[in-house]
């Protein structure tokens, strides 16, 4: 695929998970994972400046400290939507978290867990960037 | 036409009565009369029939010979004496030869009215005739205004009766609205230096502010309202009173045990008596405060459970839904061990109807708050 997998998740049990779905779907091979919100934000302040490769990040709302609100906001800062997209997977079932979301630019899809193989798979079909 | 031929008209139109046992007198009397203008003229010699005459015909002047043989005109005088009072005035001209004082003196006490010496001069008959009459047209002019004013105080005196009788109905339907209500209803004067002491509260005062009648009339809304303290507050109260006529509002106020309760206060302005004054209905709002502090209370709680369910329980959940899923995908297990796979299908449906359940929960709490949202 042409772009970098980021997975993004403070439970280690949907990390594993999430990586086993995209090796098994062929979406990517070796998808790098954070496990808090300040973690990606530090990784992705380090290489913004660069000349970055296209990346999709499997965003998880509700994490401790900095939570997929926070990072969402750093990325409007950044404001690098052609590069950088963001498909959220999330616990929550809440209409109003659907609706906050759609507000990013950055976010191109809400998905409640669990993650599905057959999404995965059709989403290889689909050009992102 | 002038009031003097006005009444000059009215009185030619008096009957008179002439009892002379002398007929030249009469005739002479009638002659004059005549050319006066009178023609209403009764007369008899016969003074036996006087008094019927004068009961019959009701004569306006009643011309009385005195030296009379049976019947003298004192006698008549004295009888007419007796009834006087029953009668329209009937002037009594004394008709006399008779020049003695005494007799003169007699005839007046007994109630005539003037006399004529005879003989008669003309001139002076028909005057003290017209003046006589003239003195009845005003005497009856009097009395009949009397009587028009009799009836005018009749029929003011029964309107207000009825009057009175209205305001005493609605005095006591306006008393038990007052009186019967449960919310405290208060009354006082207001300035802006302050409020008065009230000056009429209603029964329900002392359930509501613990105060008997007699005790809040020494007292104001000074010493009730804890808002009074500030005096900013009483004027900023005051000013919005007076614009809008009416003011709704809440504060707390003091009972006579000291306790604290929350009051809804509708107050109204208007005149009393050339004074400002001010209509109080306070009501314990107090539970009512405390039941919705409870509610908010409990959504505050509803909120929390609406967030665990949407997110906390579902995370393991859905990571078991996940894994089943995968399961099933697997190695063509549908084909290599069936009764496996009917196995793990019904974990997973299982696990997928749980997912609906705090769906559906988490719906209707979200559902719940919103509605509560106060």
């Amino acid at each position: 695929m042409n772009f970098d997998l980021i997975i993004v998740d403070d439970d280690a049990e949907y990390i594993f998970f999430h990586k086993l779905l995209a090796k098994k779907s062929g979406l990517s091979e070796d998808p790098l994972t954070f496990s808090s919100g300040q973690e990606v934000i530090d990784h992705l302040s380090s290489i913004i400046d660069q000349d970055i490769n296209n990346t999709l990040i499997f965003l998880d709302i509700y994490m401790q400290d900095v939570d997929g609100w926070g990072v969402l906001d750093y990325l409007e800062s950044v404001n690098r939507h052609d590069k950088i997209k963001v498909i959220l997977i999330t616990s929550s079932v809440s209409m109003d978290d659907k609706r906050k979301a759609i507000q990013y630019q950055s976010v191109i899809e809400y998905i409640e867990k669990p993650l599905m193989m057959n999404y995965l798979i059709n989403l290889k079909s689909q050009s992102i960037f | 036409m002038s009031e003097k031929n006005r009444i000059k008209e009215s009185i030619l139109k008096h009957k008179i009565l002439i009892v002379d046992d002398q007929l030249p007198n009469i005739i002479l009397l009638e002659n004059i009369l005549n050319l006066t203008g009178f023609n209403e003229i009764l007369s008899t010699t016969d003074s036996t029939t006087a008094l019927e005459k004068i009961e019959t015909h009701k004569p306006d002047i009643l011309l009385l010979d005195l030296m009379m043989p049976e019947v003298t005109g004192f006698d008549i005088l004295a009888e007419l004496e007796k009834t006087t009072e029953s009668r329209d005035f009937m002037p009594v001209l004394v008709l006399t030869a008779d020049t003695n004082p005494k007799s003169k003196e007699k005839a007046l006490k007994l109630g005539a009215s003037d006399f004529l010496t005879k003989p008669f001069d003309i001139s002076e008959v028909s005057l003290r005739i017209q003046n006589l009459l003239t003195t009845k047209y005003l005497m009856d002019q009097l009395k009949n205004q009397n009587d028009h004013l009799e009836d005018l105080v009749k029929i003011r005196t029964e309107q207000l009766q009825t009057a009175k009788e209205e305001a005493e109905r609605n005095e006591k339907k306006y008393r038990l609205l007052f009186d019967a209500n449960l919310d405290d209803i208060n009354l006082f004067y207001i300035d802006e230096s302050g409020p008065s002491n009230f000056i009429e509260t209603n029964p329900a005062s002392e359930a509501v502010l613990g105060y008997t009648k007699e005790e809040l009339l020494k007292l104001s809304i000074s010493d009730i309202d804890t808002g009074m303290v500030d005096n900013e507050y009483f004027q900023e109260k005051l000013q919005k009173l007076l614009e809008k006529g009416s003011l709704e509002f809440e504060t707390i106020i003091r009972k006579k045990n000291g306790e604290l309760r929350n009051m809804e206060v509708k107050a109204n302005v208007f005149e009393l008596e050339g004074k400002t004054a001010v209509l109080n209905i306070y009501r314990d709002i107090t539970d009512r405060i405390k039941f919705i502090e409870a509610i908010l209370k409990q959504n505050r709680a509803f909120k929390e459970i609406a967030w665990i369910q949407s997110h906390v329980v579902r995370a393991p959940l859905a990571r078991m839904m996940g894994v089943i899923h995968l399961l099933t995908d697997m190695d063509d297990l549908e084909n290599k061990d069936p009764e496996l796979y009917k196995f793990i299908k019904m974990i997973l449906d299982s696990a997928f109807e749980l997912d609906q359940i705090i769906r559906e929960i988490s719906e209707k709490t979200a559902e719940a708050q919103k509605n509560q949202d106060l």
